[in-house]
């Protein structure tokens, strides 16, 4: 138990977490409408409910970020942390922490190319960021 | 098409506000709607709607009326600006004729307050809150860094909010945070979540307001101390769950399209606008808020506050009771800055601005989940 929150999958998004348990990263994509995120039954722009799901690169570059001095639940021992956003290569956006790096602002910047990885918490596979080449991992 | 005028004929906060350790967020609500029928004339039992963000049946158990018109919609803290919008809509079709719009909170000293749980098999608590969210310090602000970054804009961008509004504050005995201040001060303030200092971060209190609502033609006929003020517009946009679903990190859409339907019916544009609040949980939403509203470009809102134009004697006073950062943050903020704005309006602000015959009130929810409007104006 490390008192880090767990999300708790639905039907909806089930895939999803599937996914991650293997070591990858997958959404559902509209043939017409492109990638759906977070995961739901249909396309919210077209309405279909007939789409498949496909693996992302895992790679994108830092949207924005802050550095909590403030610990969630379970980061006790890690304060201050990033929590960044991804906008992945194909779009989608992500939220995740930053590991690979100090913790200091002079060390990220907006724009800042990362890569997937995925952190063992509980039974569910999350994931997590890096610098492109880190070899960092939970 | 025109539609009857609607008006607030009572408005008041709380006896107290700040940390009230023995009130519960019940007690705020109905104290606080009392102090606003009282300000009316009105009892009770003249009462036939409410709304609020407390359960609306022990609302109505409480207050000690069995209202024909109940709205319990909780989109957080801009709820109430939805509330005086559902109840115009309401007024004007007959489904009441006089609506209480309540809030209470005690979310400070959580006096009678439910916990706080979280749903992690909602979109939020699958993709956002697992990864160390200690609170809305660390997840509304995370959209700040871009905008920043596409302005080329610094620290100190989110610091000229702080320091504009506590010249405000200074002049608000019922604030929080009374001490004006500089930028310095701001900035050398405790780090909470970097780029965020606790100065830009909204202190969290206990306390409540409500409003009370009903037709012109009604209001005509009541003995009142003070000219009703009108609701000359209003409008909303729920966007969805919250800061890292936005559409664009640097711009909230619930902003643009809610304040755009407000003004559309108010029939009404910036330049017509005296006083403006805009809802200030963090240092960067009246940023976002001044060029989501129009009242200036894409990337000039710091330099805008920075000038003095929102401060005390500028061109467009704004946040005048101190904003959420400086007079109180009960978690819900939204019905403090339509107070503000219905002081301003009636003349007896403590930091009263001359001349206010227009005032915008611009609400956020739920960390840019949702967004409401409400324009309001002189008889």
């Amino acid at each position: 138990m490390t008192g880090k929150l767990l999300p708790i999958p639905t039907p909806e998004t089930r895939t999803y977490w599937e996914k991650t348990a293997l070591g990858e990263l997958w959404m559902p994509k509209c043939e017409s409408d492109g990638w759906i995120f977070p995961p739901r039954v249909h396309c919210p722009t077209c309405g279909s409910t007939e789409f498949d799901w496909k693996q992302l690169s895992g790679r994108g570059r830092i949207a924005s970020f802050i550095i909590t001095h403030r610990a969630g639940a379970g980061y006790q021992g890690e304060v201050p942390y990033f929590i960044i956003l991804v906008d992945l290569d194909e779009g989608p956006r992500l939220v995740g922490n930053l590991y690979g790096v100090p913790v200091e602002p002079s060390a990220i910047q907006v724009g800042m190319p990362v890569e997937v990885f995925f952190e063992l918490r509980e039974g569910i596979h999350l994931p997590q960021w890096r610098p492109i080449g880190s070899r960092v991992t939970l | 098409m025109s539609f009857e005028e609607i008006v607030i004929v009572g408005a008041a906060e709380s006896e107290l506000i700040g940390i009230v350790p023995d009130v519960s967020a019940t007690g705020f609500a109905i104290g606080s709607a009392l102090r606003a029928l009282d300000d009316a004339g009105l009892k009770p039992t003249d009462v036939d709607g409410i709304a609020g963000t407390l359960h609306v049946s022990e609302l109505a158990l409480q207050l000690g009326i069995k209202p024909r018109y109940a709205d319990g919609t909780n989109v957080g803290g801009c709820s109430y600006m939805l509330h005086v919008r559902h109840a115009v809509a309401a007024l004007r079709s007959g489904m009441a004729d006089v609506v209480v719009v309540m809030h209470g909170e005690s979310g400070r000293s959580r006096v009678g307050s439910p916990p706080m749980a979280m749903d992690m098999a909602t979109a939020s608590g699958q993709f956002e809150r697992p990864y160390g969210i200690a609170g809305t310090f660390s997840m509304f602000t995370i959209p700040t860094m871009a905008y920043l970054h596409k302005y080329g804009l610094d620290e100190t961008a989110l610091a000229h909010v702080s320091v504009a509004q506590s010249k405000w504050a200074s002049q608000q005995p019922r604030a929080l945070r009374q001490k004006v201040l500089s930028v310095e001060d701001v900035m050398e303030s405790k780090m909470i979540s970097w780029p965020f200092r606790v100065l830009q971060c909204c202190p969290v209190t206990d306390g409540g307001g409500s409003l009370v609502l009903t037709t012109a033609k009604r209001a005509a006929d009541m003995d009142l101390k003070y000219k009703p003020v009108v609701v000359a517009g209003t409008g909303e946009l729920v966007e969805g769950a919250g800061s890292s679903f936005m559409e664009d990190l640097t711009s909230f859409r619930a902003f643009r399209e809610s304040s755009a339907e407000a003004f559309r019916t108010a029939d009404m544009s910036v330049g017509d606008i005296d006083h403006l609040m805009i809802y200030d949980a963090y240092a960067h939403v009246p940023l976002y808020g001044l060029e989501d509203l129009g009242f200036v470009g894409r990337g000039e809102a710091s330099d805008f506050i920075k000038s003095g134009a929102t401060s005390p004697g500028g061109s467009l006073p704004m946040n005048t009771n101190g904003g959420g950062l400086m007079y109180t943050h009960t978690g819900m903020y939204g019905m403090f800055a339509l107070q503000e704005a219905v002081r301003q309006l009636r003349g007896t602000s403590p930091a009263q601005v001359d001349g206010v015959s227009t005032s915008f009130v611009q609400g956020v929810g739920g960390m840019f989940a949702a967004a409401g409007a409400v324009v309001l104006r002189t008889q």
